[in-house]
């Protein structure tokens, strides 16, 4: 697929389109619990509405289709004619992933979304066929507006300009869907590639003026013309439909999906006039909030605020050594500047944990409803905000662990009741901020985890030998080893595991930390800690031989020295002590093969991990480094012990050495 | 393959031969020094002879005459890094060959470029897709997503009498053992 042959606007109604679907999501879960909040109804029905629109234009006829009849379905029930039940949120939840679906799956290819497809619309069919067999005096009298509609034709002009002036044509058809009905949307030939034509068909009740003010931003590329006094595709699609009717279904008379008709055209005067508005100020009041940008020109932003900073280090550099003492305080300047200014572009990043929520939210309805469990779902601090990249790989070790806690952690309501605890349990999902540091947490109020059983267990898997040397923690910590569980034994334990080393190892990678406490019982509590942004941070550089590697900064306890001989003498130890206690050491000079150098003095930098201490031996420290990190590429993606790199002010590379690969669970294997 | 016939190559020099790549694959010349200083990288394979800023990314940089089991760079040595955009293992990756100087950009018509010759001093066809005869030398065109695709050192010429082997100065094991391709 060439990047040519994407439509310039394609990639937007993708992004809105999955934008509108996530909020899909958590509109359709706050309507189960509030069945009778009209604005909520009517917001599915305009984003129904709006994807219509726009899915047929650029062809994904699934898409429309699809909506068109949900569409309706919602319509029926903000006109009070059928309430909200239980089966039409849930077909709507199905719609929505179908939907999403189709966003991938343009032309149906997919079997399963095809055969999902087709049960959705005919669920849809079925549904309206019903309400409308009985209500069919309502339908006659709407039968009955038609003659008063007109068509109207728009040739609408998009080329690079309209996308320069940052017009969304996205809330153009938008606009215009909202006055009367679309019936097609369809490109017509364009000599220059930069260059889009559409035509679009749109008949309702409207006058010039109304259209005019649809199209206000985009006035000057539109051709409009009255093309009938009536629909003109009304009374062709009449017959048309009565004939597929007769073929497929010969009980419900043609009264029935004649309705089907006469609803999607019944944006009746009425119903623009209370929705319109609404609408206007809710889409003006988000665009005035937020601003949907490129994430790749996020990253672009990112990579000159690297660039920068690395440049204004380099010209620190160079001044310090050559004592320009003129121009000292400038560089101060360009030197604070350019620090608020990756704050602030650090800032851009971030976005609230209430994003990635309406997965949750619909994570723990299906998997509660599957298990025959009775679970309330608890969030806090969803504004809590984290870097975009850390968002997108803190949400699936969140997922593997409130499904554990659904599966493991909360009893069935039975087993709770006997236990004296409330039928319903409660999962929870904590955000917070506390200096540099995110913490999330997921708690529940389950039976919790059986430390001893954990160890048998551990034992019974060989991955301990014996039980006396392990504190509560790091038992704990043991079903987050691979191999600790499949899925098949985890009940038997009564802990839990599915997919925990998976989470330790996801965590691990955005270089957080995981802490499990429980008590049996009681439930338990599972903490991630992770950094705001894992793209730059603050370092401490140390040099051993001619090499140069970054050690956190948020890890370093305290740095000390002592003299070579002592370490070399304790190399086969593996540990060293440091205030009266053996701690394991690494040296670096031993990790990497590095050549012996003429340096008395050890510099030991004592380091605190996943609450564990190690030292690390190095010849010098440095002094602190704020590193912009940089993935390490393929080819030498066998270092394990070191997980990025930063270019130094000179132009020199130093290597991050990641402190989670230093083995701590060492005296687990021994 | 190619729909055109002509493309353009970068050719430079290694050791006194005279290879080339495809225009395409080249983003940027670089040559060492204050910015761009090569950085050792420990436990790395012997033909990695480090890693390089290169616009802010850090990118590792092949000795070429180690990868093609030619005598390696001297400490004082000049070299240019030309920084090349290859697909390795379905992923396109920014990865920097060293190479003595460079020396041209000239086009060529596929027709032109002639196999592997297979007798007398050959060449290893894996990693060499033609040869081309220009003012009476030979510019080898090389493969560079196959060569440096695999972690061992590559031998371009085969001598009669000798298997694919290294020399004697690198064992294969060492070289395979120090890295490992993901």
């Amino acid at each position: 697929m060439s990047i040519n042959d994407i439509s310039k606007f394609k990639h937007l109604f993708i992004e809105e389109a999955t934008s509108l679907l996530n909020s899909m999501e958590s509109i359709i879960l706050e309507l189960e619990s509030h069945p009778n909040n009209l604005d909520l109804i009517q917001e599915v029905f305009r984003v129904m509405h709006t994807i219509k629109g726009v899915s047929g234009m650029y062809a994904y006829q699934g898409m429309s289709d699809l909506t068109h009849s949900v569409e309706n379905i919602y319509d029926l029930i903000r006109n009070g004619i059928v309430p909200v039940s239980q089966d039409i949120l849930d077909t709507t939840l199905t719609v929505v992933d179908q939907l999403f679906a189709l966003l991938k799956d343009k032309d149906i290819e997919d079997e399963k979304n095809a055969s999902r497809q087709k049960e959705l619309l005919y669920w849809c069919e079925t549904f309206l066929a019903n309400v409308n067999h009985s209500n069919e005096k309502i339908q006659l009298k709407k039968n009955s507006d038609s003659h008063k509609k007109v068509t109207y034709n728009v040739i609408l002009h998009t080329l690079q300009s309209v996308v320069d002036r940052k017009i969304n044509i996205f809330y153009t058809i938008k606009d215009l869907a909202e006055i009367g009905e679309i019936k097609s949307i369809n490109p017509l030939a364009v000599e220059a590639e930069e260059e889009e034509r559409w035509s679009i068909f749109i008949v309702g009740e409207f006058g010039n003026e109304d259209i005019e003010d649809a199209l206000m931003f985009v006035y000057e590329y539109c051709i409009i013309r009255k093309v009938a006094d009536f629909d003109i595709f009304n009374n062709k699609e009449l017959d048309e439909n009565q004939n597929e009717l007769l073929a497929e279904e010969l009980m419900h008379h043609s009264k029935a999906e004649q309705s089907v008709i006469t609803t999607s055209d019944k944006l009746t005067p009425s119903s623009i006039k209370t929705s319109k508005p609404e609408a206007m100020i809710d889409s003006i009041k988000q665009n005035m909030n937020r601003v949907a940008v490129d994430s790749e020109k996020l990253d672009h932003l990112m990579y000159l605020v690297s660039e920068l900073i690395t440049t204004s280090s380099q010209l620190n550099l160079t001044t310090t050594s050559n004592n320009y003492n003129s121009i000292r305080s400038h560089l101060e300047k360009l030197d604070k500047l350019s620090k608020q200014f990756r704050n602030n572009a650090l800032d851009i990043r971030l976005i609230p944990i209430r994003d990635i929520m309406p997965k949750f939210n619909r994570l723990v309805r299906d998997v509660s409803l599957d298990l025959g469990k009775e679970v309330e779902f608890l969030t806090e601090g969803m504004s809590t905000e984290l870097d975009k990249t850390s968002i997108d790989m803190v949400a699936e070790p969140l997922v593997h662990m409130i499904r554990n806690a659904l599966d493991h952690g909360i009893e069935s309501p039975e087993i709770r009741e006997e236990n004296g605890k409330t039928r319903k349990g409660v999962i929870k999902l904590k955000a917070y901020n506390s200096g540099s540091d995110i913490f999330i947490e997921v708690s529940d109020d389950g039976k919790g985890l059986n430390k001893d059983k954990i160890i048998e267990k551990a034992i019974e898997k060989g991955l301990i030998n014996n039980r006396e040397n392990l504190n509560n923690k790091e038992a704990l910590f043991l079903i987050c080893q691979p191999g600790f569980t499949t899925a098949s034994e985890v009940t038997s334990i009564s802990g839990r595991g599915v997919g925990m080393d998976v989470v330790r190892q996801k965590i691990a990678e955005m270089r957080g930390e995981l802490e499990i406490s429980s008590e049996v019982g009681k439930g338990s509590l599972f903490t991630i800690k992770l950094q705001q942004s894992i793209a730059i941070l603050d370092t401490l550089l140390i040099r051993s031989n001619k090499m140069k590697f970054l050690l956190p900064l948020s890890d370093v306890e305290v740095c000390t020295q002592k003299p070579y001989h002592e370490i070399n003498d304790r190399l086969h130890h593996g540990t060293i002590d440091h205030e009266n206690e053996l701690i394991p050491f690494i040296s670096i000079r031993k990790l990497f093969e590095l050549e012996e150098h003429d340096t008395p003095m050890a510099k030991m930098i004592i380091i605190k991990k996943n609450n564990l201490r190690c030292a690390i031996c190095a010849d010098e420290i440095i002094g602190q480094h704020q590193a912009v990190l940089k993935p390490m590429g393929d080819l030498v993606k066998s270092h394990k012990e070191i997980s990025a790199a930063s270019v130094l002010g000179n132009g020199e590379v130093a290597f991050l050495l990641d402190t989670n690969s230093f083995k701590y669970d060492k005296h687990y294997d021994s | 393959m190619d729909k055109k016939n002509i493309e353009s190559y970068l050719t430079f020099l290694l050791k006194g031969e005279m290879f080339a790549v495809s225009v395409n694959k080249v983003l940027e010349i670089i040559e060492t020094g204050e910015e761009h200083t090569i950085s050792y990288l420990p436990k790395a394979a012997k033909s990695i002879s480090g890693v390089v800023n290169f616009r802010g990314n850090v990118i590792p940089v092949i000795d070429t005459r180690i990868k093609f089991d030619l005598q390696s760079f001297q400490e004082k040595e000049k070299f240019v890094v030309i920084v090349l955009n290859l697909l390795i293992n379905d992923r396109e990756q920014m990865v920097g060959a060293m190479a003595d100087k460079v020396v041209d950009v000239i086009e060529i018509d596929q027709a032109e470029i002639k196999s592997v010759p297979e007798v007398g001093q050959g060449y290893n066809s894996e990693f060499i897709h033609g040869v081309v005869h220009r003012n009476n030398k030979f510019i080898m065109l090389l493969n560079l997503e196959e060569a440096i695709g695999t972690e061992a050192i590559t031998k371009l010429r085969l001598d009669k009498n000798e298997d694919i082997t290294m020399t004697n100065q690198t064992k294969p094991s060492e070289a395979i053992n120090n890295i490992e391709l993901s």
